[in-house]
């Protein structure tokens, strides 16, 4: 049972070219054999009807060449004048043979006259045909047995019955079946080989028939992979005709893919310029020093705190379902890197940044912004003087971006801490604690990772990782 | 008991088993040529190799086929003398030892 079931799943999983080949490959060899062994059987059986009617004839030429005695003693004597007339009776072992047997009352041989062709050479007829010759007397019967000199032979026997002898006499026509035999051995041998050069050759023209037919389903694949990875908006190759409706469809998912981004997004905004301004009114409103108050404006900052992370989280989420993304990451880099050295020159601090230019991520232009802007943010807070930002190709596709500092770092039970959703790591640095955890969010919904490490200036590494595109 | 008739080459005897098989065409165009049954009882006796095997080692030697074939009392013993037509189409006559199978001479 579990042998079927893994048999099942082996075949289940088996290319569409293995199977039609696999098919096509047991029928031709059922064609091949069964064909080679039809045909030649067929060739035997007339090459075999060929020497049987030669061997009637032989039988009645030697009814002709018979004379019993008619003294009483039953002796059969032959005319040679009125032998078959083939010479190669006369030659010895020429592989024709003819023979006129005496039997007694059990049906046993008695004596025989035979061709010159027997020569020194004893034959004993096949039992099994001599006694149904002698039980269908006047029928003539025949049979494959051992000839003289070792040949293999074909027999025809008929039995016959004279008015002056009591019990039957053979008469018996016997060739040499080599020739026959090597004959079909021919036949088959050339047989097999047309066969198997037609049934191979049609298997390599359907092989690379199928090979040439299937081409098309490797280029949607790989039409697919570029829109997967941002290169190309929608499949505009051209297909055969079968693939069409394919490729149009896939063309209509895509678009409608896009559109309910594009939905999603419109509804994101909407919700989030909805729940803003009431939550702003609720807090400018209480604005006293009453209990109440406080409640409020603290409530309703966390609220806003909440709506503004789970709003950045839905945009992002809606943004990295979008397919055919495709941002240059030093471009998105320069732009911040810029702003943050604007904003950090009062302090003594700099920001540099180096990125190639050919690195580009599967990531929207807002969500990689969103990423690096809130590391470098946190980085230039807590450096003393330096903050570096670089990109490499990673494993998997992935690309890495490492934000170093040179402040006082993080425990390793910290970092693991700092990427949890809202935790503040700092109660006395401005920020809400939702800088890591929304990056940590963003990369994972983009298909990456936030991992925070040692930076060799002395600080805080962090690597985000991004997919390449 | 014997029947002898003009053109007969053989009797076969129903009842007695010893009185068939006689010699009647025993005269070739070389005198004293053995007729089948002689031979065929020469071979039983092993006065002589059967011919199948003279055969053989001619057809080794020169490939082809039999055209005739006749065995004979010569003065040292029996002989075959083999008509033979070769694989480049010669008619050849090769006269062989019939109790050694050493073929005498080619012609």
């Amino acid at each position: 049972m579990d042998a079927k079931t893994q048999f099942q799943n082996r075949f289940q999983r088996l290319s569409l070219a293995r199977r039609l080949l696999i098919g096509a490959l047991l029928w031709s060899v059922l064609l091949v054999v069964g064909g080679v062994v039809a045909i030649s059987a067929v060739y035997r059986a007339e090459a075999v009807n060929i020497l049987d009617d030669e061997h009637s004839g032989t039988i009645q030429t030697l009814v002709r060449a018979i004379r019993p005695l008619d003294d009483g003693t039953g002796r059969i004597e032959d005319i040679e004048d009125r032998h078959p007339l083939d010479s190669r009776f006369t030659v010895p072992l020429s592989g024709k043979y003819w023979m006129m047997v005496a039997v007694d009352d059990q049906g046993n041989p008695v004596g025989d006259i035979t061709s010159r062709s027997v020569f020194d050479e004893t034959i004993t007829l096949p039992a099994a045909l001599r006694r149904e010759a002698l039980a269908n007397p006047g029928q003539l019967m025949s049979a494959n047995g051992d000839g003289p000199a070792d040949q293999p032979a074909r027999f025809t026997i008929q039995a016959t019955t004279y008015p002056e002898r009591a019990n039957p006499v053979l008469l018996v026509a016997i060739s040499d079946r080599t020739l026959t035999m090597e004959g079909v051995d021919r036949l088959r041998t050339i047989l097999l080989i047309a066969m198997m050069a037609l049934a191979g050759g049609t298997l390599l023209a359907m092989a690379f028939g199928l090979h040439y037919a299937l081409r098309p389903l490797g280029r949607i694949q790989s039409d697919i992979t570029e829109i997967r990875e941002g290169r190309q908006a929608a499949l505009s190759g051209d297909y055969p005709a079968e693939m069409t409706p394919l490729s149009e469809e896939l063309n209509k998912l895509l678009e409608h893919n896009r559109a309910v981004v594009s939905r999603a997004r419109t509804h994101v905004g909407n919700l989030a310029h909805a729940l803003k301004t009431p939550l702003a009114v609720l807090r400018n409103e209480a604005n006293g020093e009453t209990q109440l108050d406080q409640v409020v404006r603290r409530q309703s900052q966390t609220m806003h705190e909440n709506v503004d992370h789970y709003l950045r989280r839905a945009q992002a989420a809606a943004r990295a379902e979008a397919l055919g993304v495709r941002t240059q990451v030093s471009e998105a880099a320069q732009g911040l890197v810029r702003v943050m050295n604007k904003l950090f020159v009062a302090d003594g601090k700099t920001v540099s940044g180096e990125i190639a230019d050919a690195i580009f991520v599967r990531t929207e232009r807002q969500d990689l912004e969103e990423i690096i802007g809130n590391l470098l943010d946190n980085a230039c807070k807590w450096c003393r003087s330096e903050v570096r930002l670089h990109a490499a190709p990673a494993e998997d596709g992935l690309v890495s971006i490492f934000i170093d500092d040179d402040g006082p770092g993080l425990s390793p039970d910290e970092r693991a801490q700092a990427v949890k959703r809202g935790v503040r790591l700092d109660e006395t640095a401005p920020g809400t604690g939702l800088g890591l955890s929304i990056v940590a969010d963003i990369a994972d919904m983009n298909g990456g990772s936030l991992v925070l490490d040692e930076s060799p200036l002395g600080g805080l590494r962090a690597i985000v990782s991004l997919r390449r595109a | 008991m014997q029947v002898v008739m003009k053109k007969t080459a053989a009797i076969i005897a129903f009842a007695a088993l010893t009185a068939f098989a006689l010699p009647a065409s025993g005269q070739g165009k070389w005198g004293n040529s053995f007729t089948a049954d002689e031979a065929r009882d020469a071979r039983d006796k092993g006065d002589v190799m059967p011919l199948r095997d003279i055969f053989r080692r001619i057809k080794s030697r020169f490939g082809g086929y039999q055209v005739d074939a006749n065995l004979y009392n010569r003065d040292r013993g029996q002989v075959y003398v083999v008509d033979w037509m070769t694989d480049k189409g010669e008619r050849i006559r090769v006269t062989v030892d019939a109790k050694t199978g050493r073929i005498l001479s080619t012609s």
